[in-house]
């Protein structure tokens, strides 16, 4: 069974201003509302503040909640109903936060459920210095992370290589985050961890299209070597080519990662399918980048036009 | 189809014996059974979000700690002073460091700075209140090593008392552990919501138990006061001495206070402690000492005899629940230094029930759907993959066994993106194998140049994520760091499920369709 035929030739390169124009636009959208969403994209996790996950036996209003909270003096609380089950609700105020301050809210909701049952789910207070702390890691945490993968790029194919690479991933690292704060979610630990993921994972895939590259480019020096010619190869030939080449196995992982990451979305329950949405538009958002993306930006980035003599990283350069 | 078990066969097969033999603990576990002794291996434990729970971050206020012993330390002092004879108005600590110690004249001031030169090496002299004057002050400093040294056993002897606090109460299978210079780290598996509140304070309250005597008209010997909070209400003003501490207490109970309805604290005195307190009570008779509690007076009776005997009680109207909470706290001591809360997460045991279930059950799915396509896309080929994939669980598994590694909520989609990535690994592979194919070459050497081509497309691919993986263990903390080790440890197992068995699987298969030709 094949899902893409074998001898697929479309022309990538020739239509890049396209593709890089749709991506740029996603990437200036994603920037505008990462700026035009202030501080409250940001969980208790990085923020501190208290978070609340409620269930009460029979159902309340979801404006007496509101009430209660607000009366037991944690200001700007932002009270919402929770649609993974009946009579949830998550409460979360970011400010300060204290042990008296949660058993405070306690308290309030237990009065309000007045003799029924009333189920803490979850519950997470958070002080200042621990919320900065987790911020400072996630920054540190994204910034080796991308300076890892570029070294190890580098090393494995060629500086040149490893900037279409760290472009890709950065692309994708921009637009999930976009998808994810148009989607109304908080931004947690939890998101950086799948950021982390997406920006190993999506590189697994350019590699794969680097690997075929260079794989072509021995071939063909290997092929002149026997006869002469100046002109060896156009280079946006060759990425043409590898990507088309690549293109059933680029699809078909990207397919097998989307359906494990679907799976955990809309199945997994509360906390798998907050961490697996990311994912899965990291997934998505990645075959793009490797496809559409990578090779044009490693040509555009060729110093040398079109026609080629060039190394191909751990092999030497071959002039002819 | 069985062609030869190369070494590598035997090697695999050697690895799921193994696999299975470290496993045995969490099978045994998930029926309920007990687990043998001594066996290699744990069983895998769950997170806190998958079980429910109370985690802790808490920050021990060290410098506390320094003026408590030092508080000690000047009462050892006037103690000692007055044995030898010397007259002392008052000794106690003050600033953040330092212990000040007022005498009536200054006939035995040699005496005393000789005295706490030889005996009290930590202390450094700082200054005096001019000579002559009705009062003379001698004030102390502490030396900067032995401070950091104070500093330092504050946070072991916290993690101490921590944790015989929490056996009182009940709680199984706690984990309290430093987790940097200063802080504690406290896991409480499997809570109920009804107990989170008596942990928590149990985890809170100081605990310290001190004895000053009420200010009163009379009898004040020019030693500074200080005003407490009382426990019914309004304040009380003391004599800012402190004349015990709690640490004089041997054993502690509720008692039910007959006539009142309510209970009461009794305890009984150590020996040191017995004669200490009779001396107190036989100095100050008439005159009330206060028993202060965490800076709150709990009750301030007055002092109508010597006691001897070493037993007194507070009696503060508590109710049965305080009173137990506070024979709990009393018993196993003061905490050095009060704890700061830096950060309390809380998960309900449904919550945690829930998650599993829907969490097991989205893997399972997820890893259908995986399989049905690898076998509808690459048919016998396919059908290894799976072997291959179920063999690469395993393997992860038992290494989480082995290391002891704890499975959370994130931990489970770091298997499912395992499952994920394996078969990626093997569709590399494939798809290089059909390539080959495609061109002519023969089954057997299409399957050993798409080996070995893709050999470094699939090292490439997974070191990269791995390296994700590691930089996520490092910056990651609880729950995260569960996902980084599954992941991480999930992708060794991948590369070699995937080179190996992969190899091995065709080494020793043949994966024929019923044209003869490869199956793939």
């Amino acid at each position: 069974m094949e899902l893409i035929r074998p001898n697929t030739n479309f022309n990538f390169m020739k239509y890049r201003w396209m593709f890089i124009s749709v991506s740029l636009s996603l990437i200036l959208w994603s920037i505008f509302l990462w700026s035009s969403t202030g501080a409250s994209k940001y969980s208790v996790d990085f923020l501190g503040g208290i978070e609340l996950l409620v269930q009460f036996e029979k159902p309340i209003e979801i404006d007496r909640v509101r009430q209660v909270v607000s009366d037991s003096g944690a200001q700007n609380a932002i009270v919402q109903a929770f649609k993974d089950g009946p009579n949830i609700f998550s409460i979360r105020t970011k400010s300060d936060a204290s042990a008296d301050k949660a058993k405070t809210l306690h308290k309030a909701l237990e009065q309000l459920a007045d003799g029924q049952k009333f189920t803490l789910l979850r519950e997470d207070v958070i002080g200042p210095v621990i919320g900065d702390e987790v911020a400072t890691g996630a920054l540190y945490a994204l910034a080796f992370s991308l300076l890892g993968q570029l070294i190890y790029i580098t090393a494995r194919f060629e500086f040149r290589f490893a900037l279409g690479a760290i472009v890709a991933l950065l692309h994708d690292v921009i637009i999930t985050t976009g998808v994810y704060i148009y989607s109304g979610r908080e931004i947690d630990a939890a998101t950086v961890a799948a950021m982390l993921t997406i920006i190993g994972y999506s590189v697994n895939d350019t590699i794969i299209v680097f690997d075929r590259v260079r794989e072509n480019i021995l071939h063909l020096l290997k092929k002149a070597g026997k006869k002469e010619s100046s002109r060896v190869y156009r280079f946006s030939d060759i990425l043409n080519q590898s990507v088309n080449q690549t293109l059933s196995r680029t699809v078909l992982t990207s397919l097998t990662v989307l359906f494990s990451t679907v799976a955990l979305w809309r199945l997994g329950g509360e906390g798998l399918s907050h961490l697996a949405f990311p994912l899965v538009i990291g997934v998505i958002v990645g075959s793009y980048s490797t496809i559409f993306i990578a090779s044009p930006v490693v040509w555009m980035l060729e110093p040398r036009g079109d026609s080629k003599t060039a190394s191909t990283g751990s092999q030497p350069a071959k002039k002819l | 189809m069985l062609q030869r078990l190369t070494a590598r066969g035997w090697l695999v097969i050697g690895l799921t014996v193994l696999s299975f033999v470290l496993l045995v603990p969490t099978i045994l576990s998930a029926l309920g059974k007990p687990i043998p002794k001594g066996w290699p291996s744990d069983e895998i434990k769950l997170g806190l979000d998958l079980r429910g729970g109370i985690h802790l971050s808490l920050d021990v206020q060290t410098k506390e700690a320094v003026k408590s012993q030092l508080a000690s330390l000047a009462l050892g002092i006037k103690a000692q002073l007055k044995r030898e004879g010397v007259r002392v108005k008052s000794a106690r600590q003050t600033g953040e460091d330092l212990v000040e110690i007022s005498l009536f004249d200054d006939s035995q001031l040699l005496k005393v700075s000789d005295l706490l030169r030889s005996d009290y090496p930590d202390l450094k002299e700082l200054s005096r209140a001019p000579a002559g004057a009705q009062r003379i002050s001698l004030t102390y400093q502490l030396g900067a090593n032995k401070a950091a040294e104070i500093e330092k056993n504050a946070v072991t002897q916290a993690i101490e008392i921590l944790r015989n606090r929490i056996d009182q109460t009940g709680t199984k299978e706690p984990l309290i552990q430093k987790s940097g210079e200063r802080r504690i780290m406290v896991q409480l598996p499997d809570l109920e919501q009804k107990d989170i509140g008596l942990v928590r304070d149990t985890i809170g309250k100081v605990a310290k138990l001190e004895f000053y005597l009420v200010a009163d008209g009379a009898n004040t010997s020019g030693v500074p006061t200080k005003k407490v909070k009382n426990r019914e209400g309004g304040d009380l003003t003391l004599e800012d001495q402190v004349l015990m501490t709690g640490d004089v207490i041997e054993t502690v109970h509720p008692e039910p206070d007959i006539g009142s309805g309510s209970y009461q604290i009794s305890f009984k005195l150590t020996a040191t402690g017995a004669k200490l307190f009779e001396e107190l009570t036989g100095e100050n008779t008439h005159r009330r000492m206060a028993v202060v509690l965490d800076g709150v007076a709990q009750s301030a009776p007055e002092i109508q005899e010597r006691i001897a005997g070493g037993s007194a009680r507070i009696t503060g109207g508590f109710g049965v629940e305080e009173a137990r909470f506070l024979s709990i706290v009393l018993r196993a001591g003061a905490l050095p230094a009060p704890l700061v809360f830096l950060e309390e997460r809380t998960v309900g045991a449904t919550l945690g029930a829930d998650s599993i279930k829907k969490g097991v059950m989205s893997l399972g799915l997820s890893t259908l759907i995986v399989v049905v396509f690898m076998i509808t896309y690459y048919r016998k080929a396919g059908f290894f993959a799976v072997v291959s994939v179920t063999l690469n669980l395993l393997f992860l598994l038992a290494s989480l066994a082995f290391l002891g590694a704890t499975l959370t909520l994130p931990g489970l989609a770091g298997l499912a993106l395992t499952v994920g990535m394996a078969v990626d690994g093997n569709i590399v592979i494939y798809e290089r194998i059909r390539d080959e194919l495609r061109i002519g070459a023969s089954a057997r050497a299409a399957i050993e140049a798409g080996f070995d081509k893709a050999h470094w497309t699939i090292l490439d691919s997974n070191i990269t994520t791995l390296l994700s993986g590691i930089i996520l263990y490092i910056f990651g903390a609880g729950p995260i760091r569960g996902f980084a080790v599954t992941l991480s440890i999930g992708i060794l197992t991948t590369v070699f499920t995937v080179l190996v068995v992969g190899k091995m699987g065709f080494d020793t298969f043949r994966f024929q369709d019923r044209k003869g030709e490869l199956s793939i």
